[in-house]
């Protein structure tokens, strides 16, 4: 059974001008220990989804509309808020993108994490708490884990600060861990060094990983399986090897081939036209103007996310 | 001649302590780099952030005085230019900044984004040939030319990039840096604007200098390459000998750090360590050393100077890149 399964998940935004649907009937599951990779361009509601998961979304504005998160079988729509408190940063945890406004500025670093200890964990005595968080910090690379807890966000590097994020996010030992871009604000070397880290915390303790990133290079490196989204839907998802092999929805196709690669010097594939604007997504298939092989039910009808064999999906009238 | 020769330029800023103390300390943001472009080339410039390459960028065009150095453009070092001379050759060198949310006005519409240029250099006579040069020049970015009214925040930021780079172009210069284009893009609209680019150079005749942190990006779209660190080129190679035969141990971390889109490759890895710290008042020894996995005691002490392998390939690395993959 899979860890964490979303069903038909829909989230609007509601204003009164207009509603937009940033997520659209979206289906995936997460399993144990498998690192799923979320991709899309900004906008397509990967982050939304991610918030969902945890409803850490304002509600209103938005409206979370689905047949059910299920957390181990649990539904997290139905849960009561000291059940969601006990599940946040305790058997799920997430990362942001830029950790410097995840930190409270005025607080040090050490103290923040230990909060964390704390919260789920009211008997726990100072001194073992400040010993955990030292073991924490040290196992995520930090080379002086003391002069990590007595620093304040802004004194640690942008690769320091998210290792002491991640040492937050793991303190409690959760089994999921949302990582929404969490190397997207990080220079390329660092970036390898984080994603090694995170590749060696997943092996260790047989964490699930949702990868939410833009980065295609990313999910081929550390993801098993991968949902591909496109304007609030999910469009393709595969395991992580044929999708890079064979890629079977236009769109897929055309994000693989317009990166640029170092082997072979040719003319990069663009698709064309623009992503859509939410409030005013096109008929049928929203991928439709943009794509190559379009035909007239594309323009009428979306296509269901349709199984093509026992590990691959895809919505594409295609197929 | 070379279209842009760049020698020994040095760009120091001072660190204060105090509101009113002296400086005693600075920062070295480009240290003692030279280069040059041939028309219609591409130079790369790489590096991670802090490494001096938007510095540069914006001293060569003198949107920040340089502290020392030379740069001659067309073989007039314009650094010896006085504000009208500079003005004029303002039309010849042009920037597309990394932000083009920032980077266009949100209070003037398209035609005065892109037109004003024009007339303020006297190359149009009135404004109705303003207006046709700028739907001309938007045509040729690939925008309609019905935009002429619109504001910037009507436009996507793929648009936005594109009426940018109509701006630049509207002098009819022969030198665009591009400092990070395309990297606050989309993947699916980097490549579009990544094309339009070279399309542009080869009508045009463009030189590019262009300044990423995107080493394939870079590689696709450049003859040649400079990788830089802490303010120095630490190697400079043509783009295909770059990739393969890097030289300095850094060229090697960055070009294995990229994430490759190919779950069947698994990188062999060099791994650096540490992160990059701006050293105040360095003097001698590698600026790499710190992070560099082969350094040694030579590598801080000793003065490292330029070593070329051939005429178009140099390192900077008294170890002359001696290491291997793991």
């Amino acid at each position: 059974m899979n860890l964490l399964n979303i069903e038909n998940l829909t989230v609007t935004f509601s204003s009164v001008e207009a509603s937009i649907k940033a997520v659209d009937d979206v289906s995936f599951g997460i399993g144990n220990s498998e690192v799923v990779g979320l991709v899309g361009e900004s906008g397509c509601g990967k982050t939304v989804t991610a918030l969902s998961i945890l409803r850490l979304l304002p509600c209103p504005p938005a409206e979370i509309k689905a047949k059910g998160i299920f957390w181990k079988g649990r539904n997290l729509l139905k849960a009561s808020i000291e059940e969601m408190h006990s599940i946040r940063g305790n058997e799920i945890s997430i990362i942001f993108q830029e950790p410097l406004s995840s930190f409270n500025p005025v607080q040090k670093v050490g103290k923040q994490i230990q909060e964390i200890l704390e919260v789920h964990n009211k008997k726990i005595e100072n001194g073992e708490a400040y010993e955990k968080v030292i073991q924490m910090l040290s196992h995520v690379g930090i080379q002086n884990p003391e002069w990590a807890f007595e620093s304040y966000p802004h004194e640690l590097s942008g690769g320091m600060r998210q290792r002491a994020m991640i040492a937050m996010a793991l303190m409690n030992g959760p089994e999921l861990l949302i990582a929404d871009e969490p190397t997207t604000a990080l220079d390329v070397t660092i970036q390898a060094q984080i994603l090694d880290l995170l590749e060696k915390l997943q092996k260790e303790r047989h964490l699930s990983i949702l990868m939410i990133t833009h980065n295609l290079g990313i999910v081929a490196r550390i993801a098993n399986r991968v949902v591909v989204m496109y304007a609030g839907k999910v469009v393709e998802d595969s395991p992580v090897k044929p999708l890079f092999k064979e890629p079977l929805h236009p769109y897929t196709q055309g994000l693989l081939k317009s990166i640029p690669n170092p082997e072979k010097k040719q003319r990069l594939y663009a698709i064309p036209g623009m992503i859509p604007d939410p409030a005013n997504l096109p008929s049928g298939c929203t991928f439709h103007p943009r794509c190559p092989y379009v035909m007239d039910i594309c323009k009428r009808e979306f296509p269901p996310l349709n199984k093509v064999d026992d590990s691959r999906a895809v919505a594409c009238w295609l197929y | 001649m070379p279209l842009l020769e760049v020698k020994n330029l040095k760009k120091y800023f001072p660190v204060r302590k105090g509101f009113f103390s002296k400086s005693h300390h600075w920062i070295k943001a480009v240290d003692d780099i030279s280069f040059s472009v041939e028309e219609g080339e591409t130079l790369g410039l790489v590096g991670e952030s802090g490494c001096g390459k938007t510095t540069a960028g914006r001293c060569i065009l003198r949107l920040i005085e340089p502290t020392a150095g030379k740069i001659f453009f067309e073989g007039k070092n314009i650094l010896d230019f006085k504000s009208k001379e500079m003005r004029a050759l303002r039309t010849k060198m042009q920037i597309v900044f990394q932000d083009p949310f920032a980077s266009l006005n949100p209070r003037r519409v398209v035609l005065d984004l892109v037109g004003e240029g024009l007339l303020e250099h006297k190359l149009v006579k009135n404004t109705l040939e303003q207006k046709e040069k700028v739907a001309e020049l938007l045509k040729r970015v690939g925008l309609s030319p019905d935009i002429l009214y619109k504001y910037p925040h009507e436009f996507s930021g793929g648009q936005r990039q594109r009426i940018a780079i109509a701006r630049a172009l509207s002098l009819g210069p022969s030198l665009i840096v591009c400092d990070e284009p395309v990297s606050a893009l989309d993947v699916s609209i980097q490549a579009q604007i990544i094309n339009l680019l070279t399309d542009l150079q080869e009508e045009m005749k463009l030189a590019y200098i262009f300044i990423a942190h995107d080493l394939s990006v870079v590689k696709h779209i450049s003859k040649r390459i400079a990788v830089m660190y802490l303010g120095q080129i630490v190697e400079s190679a043509p783009s295909d000998e770059l990739f393969e035969f890097p030289l300095h141990p850094y060229t090697k971390a960055l070009l294995s750090s990229i994430p490759v889109p190919d779950p069947e490759i698994k990188k062999q890895r060099v791994i650096v360590k540490g992160e990059l710290t701006q050293v105040m008042d360095r003097e001698k020894g590698c600026v790499f050393a710190p992070r560099c996995p082969i350094s040694d005691k030579e590598c801080f002490e000793r003065k490292i100077e330029e070593l070329y392998v051939n005429s178009r390939h140099y390192v900077k690395c008294i170890k002359e890149g001696g290491i291997d993959y793991e």
